[in-house]
């Protein structure tokens, strides 16, 4: 948010009276405009930060030795600033080294000797302090940002270096079944299915280089041996300094599973097509009927021949009634197929009639230009069947009298 | 060269045999048919058509289990020869398996009846020829 002016910054002075008012003083020579509150003891302290609690973090600047107790407890025995809730700075009676090492390895920021020159220094110090406690805060910011963001995602996120795994989201420690800890430092390939490791390890080269843009699925092993699948992009980052990879994929276990499904239902469909695919009825002595329903295809183009042939042989059958009314489509590739079983049924000494050919496949054929030669066509089976009698060598006639 | 035609002629009546039946003539083909073997089979068959008077022409190829381009045009030639001395030929026989790779190569058996067997080539010969004496 924008500020029109700039805003004070609240300090805590944790001193006695006489310092107190001696600090205060330097800080209200300096043009910068500091809110200075104190507090005498450890416990004061405590309780105004209690209650200020939910603001901005105050600068805090405590004596190391205070009435009831150390002033380094209102850090309360973190080791580093970025642990802090709020900067500190120690002051120290005398010049002792090792109190001031012992500040700096207990959270505190800074720390200023009083009763030395040192000391009217403290606004500037403050000052130095507050810039380093913001660049802190803006980095503690930016992790919490991410891993609020990688922990709330719908989506798997890693991050390998030196092809171990060294950050995995929520999402990722769930649909493996891993723990944080079981996953920190694991192989980066230890989770792809075995099967999949060479091609994973291919694309994502592919990826990093820049040669593939496309992500990539592959499988992993859940820690209970179950099977999911994964889709994944890889990313170049730069990770404590040094190269690693950032990982991110969505689970599709679910749509494989559904992909697979629809595979099996299609199968299905086809088989049972195939079954009802080439019925080849004797109607009569010698005379053939094949009743086509539904897509020719290649594959049953070539069954339907076979089944035919044969069937012709088995019964020596001189006529074959094929009707296509049941046929979906004809376009140029199953009129080659009925214009090739025609000629192969031929060359058996067979004779083929086609019936059933309805308006728009009357169109079709003549449109494609498609030539059926010499094949006799006739409305349906009926008349099929009265054209293969009389070529038979039958007369067909009704009882005398008969409706 | 007449003593080369008799070696052929010798080679052919010991290998295909040609039988009359009725104003017919029947062969089997029961060997592979290769270069010298297939012109002394033509010559044989249309040599006996001449001399029987034969008006139609039987072939069975039951017992082939291939039939590629050489015999296809073997026999094409034939029915065409035996069809300019008068004589119409059927082939009889043919394998389903066969049908279908001439169909898929797209080998034309022009000029040639077919039918599925001996009885039915018979009847269709009858046939023919009792409706070209009308």
């Amino acid at each position: 948010m924008a500020e029109s002016k700039v805003t004070s910054r609240k300090v805590l002075l944790v001193e006695n009276e006489e310092e107190a008012k001696f600090i205060r003083g330097l800080f209200e020579k300096d043009d910068f405009p500091w809110d200075i509150c104190w507090a005498p003891t450890l416990k004061e302290a405590a309780e105004w930060l209690r209650r200020n609690k939910g603001d901005r973090a105050p600068l805090v600047i405590a004596d190391y030795s205070l009435p009831d107790g150390p002033g380094l407890d209102l850090a309360g025995g973190v080791k580093t600033p970025d642990e802090m809730d709020f900067p500190l700075v120690i002051l120290l009676g005398d010049g002792n080294e090792e109190k001031a090492i012992e500040a700096l390895k207990s959270g505190a920021l800074d720390c200023v000797t009083k009763g030395e020159k040192e000391i009217e220094d403290l606004p500037r110090v403050a000052k130095d302090v507050l810039h380093e406690w913001d660049y802190i805060t803006e980095r503690r910011e930016a992790k919490e940002l991410f891993t609020a963001l990688a922990d709330s995602s719908q989506i798997g996120i890693y991050i390998v270096q030196e092809r171990r795994i060294r950050f995995a989201n929520l999402f990722l420690q769930r649909l493996s079944g891993f723990s944080e800890e079981e996953l920190l430092n694991m192989d980066s390939l230890m989770l792809v299915h075995p099967e999949d490791r060479e091609k994973v390890r291919k694309n994502a080269i592919k990826m990093l280089k820049g040669e593939r843009s496309a992500p990539y699925e592959f499988r992993i092993v859940t820690k209970d041996g179950r099977i999911k699948w994964v889709l994944e992009s890889v990313t170049s980052i730069r990770h404590q300094g040094k190269r690693a990879v950032l990982g991110n994929f969505m689970d599709i276990t679910e749509r494989k599973e559904m992909e697979g499904r629809l595979k099996e239902t299609v199968e299905k469909l086809r088989k049972s097509q195939e079954e009802l695919s080439t019925p080849v009825v004797q109607i009569w002595d010698r005379i053939l009927a094949l009743p086509l329903i539904g897509i020719i295809d290649s594959l049953r183009a070539q069954d339907i021949m076979e089944v035919l042939l044969n069937r012709i042989v088995e019964t020596g059958s001189e006529i074959v009634i094929i009707d296509i009314t049941g046929v979906s489509s004809v376009d140029t590739e199953v009129a080659n197929h009925l214009i090739k079983t025609v000629q192969a049924a031929t060359l058996l000494g067979t004779e083929c009639v086609l019936t059933g050919i309805k308006p728009e496949v009357a169109q079709t054929m003549i449109q494609l230009g498609l030539n059926m030669g010499e094949v006799p066509t006739r409305r349906n089976m009926q008349e099929g069947l009265l054209y293969g009698l009389k070529k038979l060598g039958y007369e067909v006639q009704k009882e005398r009298g008969a409706q | 060269m007449n003593s080369s035609l008799r070696e052929v002629e010798e080679m052919q009546q010991e290998q295909i045999p040609i039988l009359k039946i009725e104003d017919f003539l029947v062969t089997s083909i029961q060997i592979p048919l290769h270069d010298k073997l297939a012109l002394a089979f033509q010559e044989d068959v249309l040599r006996k058509i001449e001399k029987t008077n034969a008006k139609g022409l039987i072939i069975d190829v039951t017992a082939l289990d291939v039939v590629d381009s050489f015999i296809t045009r073997v026999l094409v030639e034939l029915a065409a020869m035996a069809r300019m001395m008068g004589a119409k030929t059927v082939l009889v026989g043919l394998r389903p398996s066969i049908a279908i790779t001439l169909v898929e190569f797209g080998l034309n058996l022009r000029g040639i009846y077919t039918a599925l067997n001996l009885e039915k080539g018979l009847k269709l010969l009858r046939k023919e020829v009792r409706d070209s004496k009308l």
